[in-house]
């Protein structure tokens, strides 16, 4: 059962006819459960609060919060070591009252900041993903064929196109997918961009097998989101389009005065409407 | 009515033969008796489970017995028994080489090879026929054969530096795997290392690897596989690759992909050669070569008969130019890769503090989640494995040390949830190893010990309450060392 406040964060969303989802703090936080880390983080044992550990690029902090802060209170209201505020006759984790506003409105938070406690005030934002998690229902992916190479955005819906996905996912994928925040993977890239697979064609035979690769550059430029994909295949290198991904300096070569025949090629043999998608 | 007297007759006289086939072969091969014990990657400071495990064994020159390295695994004690005979014969190992997958081992009581012969060895290269017999003690006393035919040759990787030559042979055998030889004509041809029961497939190790190991001993002094680490790409025939890297309509050959420092070559050889020829040898672009057993992967000209200090040469193609380069082999180190890639026949090294038990990533610590461990293991662990050439490149580091577990106590409240974690730093300084950690926590004259892991999350103890609270630590968890650091 969706719960009341739930419903009511809906309603009050769609007011305006369209809807944005939940805000995010903005930062990725740590319990300070341990009193050796709230010593050392120059809390008294009195004090309680959470460590901020990330601060998530593009969400809305990055100018009122650093690593090392300690969050001691959110619109006032007191956080426990374990990140837990008092809940009607309970405790519930600190989101909660994130989850109740709606993006664009303001928070506030006391922070220990080098041991000294500061008030900072921001607008919440929504969560600025890199790699979609959500349930993308009624959306088309996005895409770029060239070549006969198929271009797409990595996200959970394109995981979840494995049977078992969690286990059976190329590794590489999972890796990026469970850690591109906390391990900071490519902080340039806006999203991450894969070469989903090849479609046979006479202008790719030595390609068909690469699947699933990340990718890092074409024709020297570095592939930042799928709009670059296009825009780098506009200018080959020596007559070569030459393709780099990830974990491995061996690249895929097209040669460059071939793609056009080859592009109208693939198009009509496989049916395909339209060579990209990019929105 | 004459049929089947006739098929019988056959029948009989079929039953004859194969016994009169193997006759002899009895006082060839021998039982070993191998009573492991397995490390305990949860709990590092005590030792695993006892198994034992019935293993054959073959007799060769000079009172040694030839098996498979991967059927001694995490040994303790190893027995031999002859000819249906109940007496159990100690016995120690010589050599196992977990690279070549071949081992050799020798009872105490060189009595025990009264009544036994060795084989006959069968010559490099030139495999007397393909219809083989493979041969086992079952419980004790009866002495099987089994046919097998001889399906494929191929190079086999144990460890991606090394390259085996192996022969794939299909058999009726239902169990085995362990250290059976393999006679055609009457001579070993190979050391069987593992059984598909699903495809009826049999692998042995070839003649070839025996011969190089036992020349290799000759000395005294054993070398090893030489050490060679570069990566390659097939080039496939690609028109476009090909012409991009300016190859001539003859040339075939593998494209360089990474050199690592360290690898036999890595001083000459440079990312983006390609590599055309070893030792006058050409290769096709799938980077196979012609040789008796059929085309084989170029590793094998560089490791197969080859032995550390002997010289390649190789013809590659570097800016569209091509030029000879010569380097000699190295023997593998001891420690080349920052995940050790075999970790048998010796307990993991850990370190406790504060209850925090750190231990080095290692193919033993993956292996433990099971045999899908490739599925269920971390995924950040898995992504170091799969990219361990690179991690191992930089030079940074000599493990990943990463957190197994938190034994829980008041000491570590708070982190008790914590594993699989990569250790990155304490107080600040990159961690090289376990014995650098143990430097830095114990050398630190600091109150708080910080330490920092991939991920952004960190750990802080107060030095003096960790140190207190050791002995409570070692008695509730029934711990005898809080320590094992080989080489420190």
């Amino acid at each position: 059962m969706i719960p009341v406040p739930v419903i009511g964060h809906f309603l009050g969303d769609i007011k305006d006819g369209r809807y944005d989802g939940f805000p995010t703090l903005g930062v990725f936080t740590e319990t300070l459960d341990n009193i050796s880390y709230r010593r050392f983080l120059g809390m008294n044992d009195g004090q309680s609060g959470v460590l901020v550990s990330i601060v998530i690029p593009g969400g809305g902090a990055e100018s009122s919060l650093q690593p090392g802060d300690v969050i001691l209170s959110i619109d006032s209201v007191p956080v426990g070591n374990d990140g837990t505020i008092a809940f009607m006759q309970g405790r519930i984790f600190y989101s909660y009252i994130i989850d109740n506003k709606q993006i664009g409105e303001d928070v506030s938070i006391n922070v220990l900041r080098k041991k000294k406690p500061v008030r900072v005030s921001y607008r919440l934002r929504p969560y600025p993903s890199r790699i979609s998690w959500f349930n993308e229902f009624e959306t088309l992916p996005r895409y770029c064929i060239f070549g006969g190479l198929v271009f797409q955005t990595l996200s959970k819906e394109y995981l979840m196109t494995w049977d078992k996905w969690w286990l059976t996912a190329d590794r590489r994928l999972l890796y990026y997918y469970s850690y591109y925040m906390s391990d900071n993977l490519f902080p340039e890239r806006q999203e991450f961009v894969v070469l989903n697979r090849v479609l046979p064609d006479e202008t790719n035979t030595y390609l068909s097998d690469v699947h699933d690769r990340v990718i890092d550059s074409i024709n020297d430029m570095k592939i930042r989101s799928l709009a670059d994909v296009p825009e780098a295949f506009k200018k080959p290198k020596g007559g070569f389009h030459v393709i780099h991904f990830d974990g491995s300096s061996f690249p895929l070569v097209l040669r460059a005065s071939d793609t056009d025949t080859a592009n109208a090629r693939i198009k009509q043999k496989y049916n395909i409407p339209s060579l990209k998608r990019l929105k | 009515m004459r049929a089947i007297i006739l098929a019988a007759f056959l029948l009989v006289v079929t039953a004859f033969l194969s016994s009169g086939a193997y006759a002899g072969m009895e006082d060839r091969v021998v039982n070993i008796i191998v009573t492991a014990q397995k490390q305990d990657y949860a709990s590092p400071w005590q030792r695993g489970n006892i198994a034992r495990s019935m293993v054959t064994g073959c007799v060769i020159a000079g009172n040694r017995i030839l098996t498979s390295a991967y059927s001694l695994t995490d040994h303790v004690v190893i027995e031999v028994m002859k000819n249906g005979e109940s007496k159990k014969y100690p016995a120690r190992v010589v050599i196992n080489d977990y690279h070549s997958g071949l081992a050799i081992i020798a009872p105490e009581d060189e009595s025990f090879f009264k009544g036994l012969k060795p084989a006959a060895l069968a010559p490099a290269w030139k495999m007397p026929g393909r219809e083989g017999k493979v041969y086992k003690w079952d419980s004790l006393s009866s002495f099987k054969e089994y046919n097998a035919g001889l399906t494929k040759s191929s190079i086999r990787f144990y460890e991606p530096t090394c390259a085996v030559l192996m022969h794939q042979f299909s058999t009726s055998m239902n169990d085995g795997g362990n250290g059976e030889p393999v006679f055609i004509d009457g001579m070993l041809c190979g050391i069987t290392t593992g059984l598909s029961n699903e495809t009826k497939t049999l692998y042995a190790i070839s003649i070839e690897a025996v011969h190089r190991l036992l020349k290799d001993m000759g000395d005294g002094t054993y070398g090893g596989i030489p050490f060679f680490w570069v990566d390659t790409a097939d080039l496939q025939s690609d028109t476009s690759l090909r012409e991009y890297y300016g190859m001539g309509a003859d040339d075939t050959g593998v494209l360089v992909t990474d050199v690592p420092p360290g690898s036999s070559g890595s001083e000459v050889l440079k990312r983006n050669d390609i590599i055309l020829s070893v030792d006058r040898t050409t290769m096709d672009d799938t980077g196979m070569y012609d040789s008796p057993y059929g085309k084989l992967y170029y590793y094998g000209l560089i490791q197969i008969n080859r032995f550390v200090g002997d010289t390649v040469s190789m013809r590659i193609l570097r800016d569209k130019a091509k030029m000879d380069v010569r380097f000699k082999l190295k023997p593998i180190p001891r420690s080349y890769s920052v995940i050790p890639l075999i970790s048998y026949d010796s307990p993991p090294a850990y370190y406790i503090f504060g209850g925090i038990v750190f231990q080095n990533l290692t193919m033993g610590y993956l292996e433990a989640h099971g045999s899908e461990w490739k599925q269920k293991a971390d995924k950040r662990l898995l992504y170091y494995y799969d990219n361990v050439k690179a991690l191992s490149s930089t030079g940074e580091i000599n493990n990943v040390v990463i957190v197994n577990r938190v034994l829980p106590d008041t000491v570590n409240q708070g982190y008790q949830y914590y594993k699989d974690l990569v250790l990155l730093r304490v107080n600040g300084v990159r961690v090289r190893d376990l014995a650098h950690l143990k430097k830095l926590v114990g050398g630190s004259a600091d109150r708080f010990i910080v330490m920092d892991f991939v991920g952004e999350t960190t750990i802080v103890l107060d030095r003096k309450l960790a140190v207190e609270r050791e002995q409570e630590l070692k008695s509730t968890y029934n711990i005898n060392s809080m320590e094992y650091i080989p080489g420190d």
